[in-house]
């Protein structure tokens, strides 16, 4: 996968391998359990979890654990939440249990992932659609809270994506955003934002976390996908940022920052077409969403395009 | 009843965990006596599915701590399914 192909292609590419990873899990007995697909936030040291105390059957403790870190002290409740790049819908799943929200409205560009989250949460509360983070099928000024929970290092264009979420957002709304990110473009992305009247509440750097997480759980959540072909394996350790993939050393190896922003939208600046990144940071973004797309490709599943 | 099924969900998280069946208890806690997990928990569950044609809704495991409470949501079901 080279940056030749454009920026459609790119994610055209990147909704058929989550959509594969769809077909691979329908197939093993964890399908209807399986809400999260992110690596998770496990606490380290003598650090207490935050949120609610969850039972043993709970499924993915550590992607529950990452979302309420993210929300942290962030007030949900009576809010209309968004969230772009939802997957199958795990987290406004468990933001409807714990916070009890106005409604919940999710995102993603992977046409299965939204069957499987549509199907989970038919309430009237509840809505789905199919749709690309960078140009977002809902109208201006819907959400009270946007969530961003480990989707937009594959957007080729990522200042497109955070145009979208101040859009969306009502005035006072909060931004709850994280992600792994490349450690040069944290500031940017949090300057970039800031242009766009989202004031930074809140940063941490939760690398050591989730690199925690996935030194407990990874091997054993890739040995639930089942026994797949020998070069699907890889892949599979690549989706669960298992020790030895591409994307456990990005995570491990200090280039990157699995990083938590939260943000309000504290002003609505006249809207303008200048570039909110630098060129060579745009370039950068780009790179990363197309190596993405290239790591996360199940060879079985690949369909020559 | 549910002495046949601890005898069975033991048998089972033995396989999972392998480890000694007499290791467990009712009051054996998933999390921290057996180190046990989600995925193994759902891997017993669907077992028990599937051998007494029971069908348990993932709500009801959501607050499973002990092996206690997985027997006794188990013959709950069978049970009820049952009658
Ligand atoms: C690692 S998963 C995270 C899913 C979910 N947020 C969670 O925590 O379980 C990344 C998600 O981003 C979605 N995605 C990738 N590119 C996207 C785009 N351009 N627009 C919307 N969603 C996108 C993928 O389909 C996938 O569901």
């Amino acid at each position: 996968m080279g940056l030749d192909v454009d920026d459609a292609t790119l994610k055209a590419l990147q909704a058929d391998n989550f959509d594969s990873l769809n077909e691979v899990v329908a197939d093993t007995a964890f399908d209807r359990h399986l809400r999260f697909f992110n690596f998770g936030y496990r606490p380290v040291g003598d650090e207490q979890p935050a949120g609610p105390r969850l039972g043993a059957g709970f499924p993915n403790q550590d992607s529950a654990q990452l979302l309420f870190q993210l929300v942290g002290d962030a007030d949900l409740s009576e809010r209309d939440v968004v969230e772009i790049g939802c997957g199958r819908g795990g987290n406004l799943w468990l933001v409807r249990r714990t916070y009890q929200p106005a409604s919940i409205t999710g995102i993603d560009i992977a046409p299965r992932s939204i069957a499987f989250a549509s199907e989970a949460l038919p309430e009237a509360d509840c809505h789905f659609a199919v749709g690309d983070a960078e140009d977002v099928p809902l109208p201006s000024g819907t959400a009270d809270v946007v969530l961003s929970v480990e989707t937009s290092c594959t957007y080729p264009r990522i200042e497109s994506f955070f145009r979208e979420v101040a859009r969306l957002l009502r005035p006072g709304g909060r931004f709850l955003y994280t992600d792994l990110m490349p450690v040069e473009l944290v500031d940017p992305f949090i300057e970039a934002l800031g242009a766009l009247g989202l004031r930074l509440d809140h940063r941490r750097d939760i690398t050591a976390n989730v690199s925690a997480s996935r030194d407990a759980r990874a091997a054993r959540q890739r040995l639930a996908f089942g026994d797949r072909p020998d070069d699907d394996r890889s892949t599979m350790a690549e989706f669960v940022g298992e020790s030895g993939s591409r994307l456990y050393d990005l995570l491990t190896q200090g280039d990157y920052q699995y990083t938590i922003l939260r943000f309000t939208k504290v002003d609505e600046p006249e809207p303008s077409d200048d570039d909110l990144l630098s060129p060579e940071h745009q370039e950068r973004v780009r790179h990363l969403a197309a190596l993405a797309v290239e790591l996360l490709t199940i060879p079985s599943a690949a369909t020559p395009r | 009843m549910a002495d046949d099924t601890f005898t069975w969900v033991c048998a089972r998280f033995a396989e999972v965990l392998e480890i000694d069946p007499a290791e467990i208890t009712m009051q054996s806690r998933f999390a921290d006596d057996l180190d046990a997990d989600s995925i193994d928990l759902i891997e017993v569950v669907n077992k028990a599915e599937a051998e007494r044609g029971i069908t348990i809704e993932e709500e009801h495991l959501y607050d499973i701590e002990t092996v206690g409470e997985l027997v006794a949501l188990l013959d709950e079901r069978t049970a009820s399914s049952a009658g």
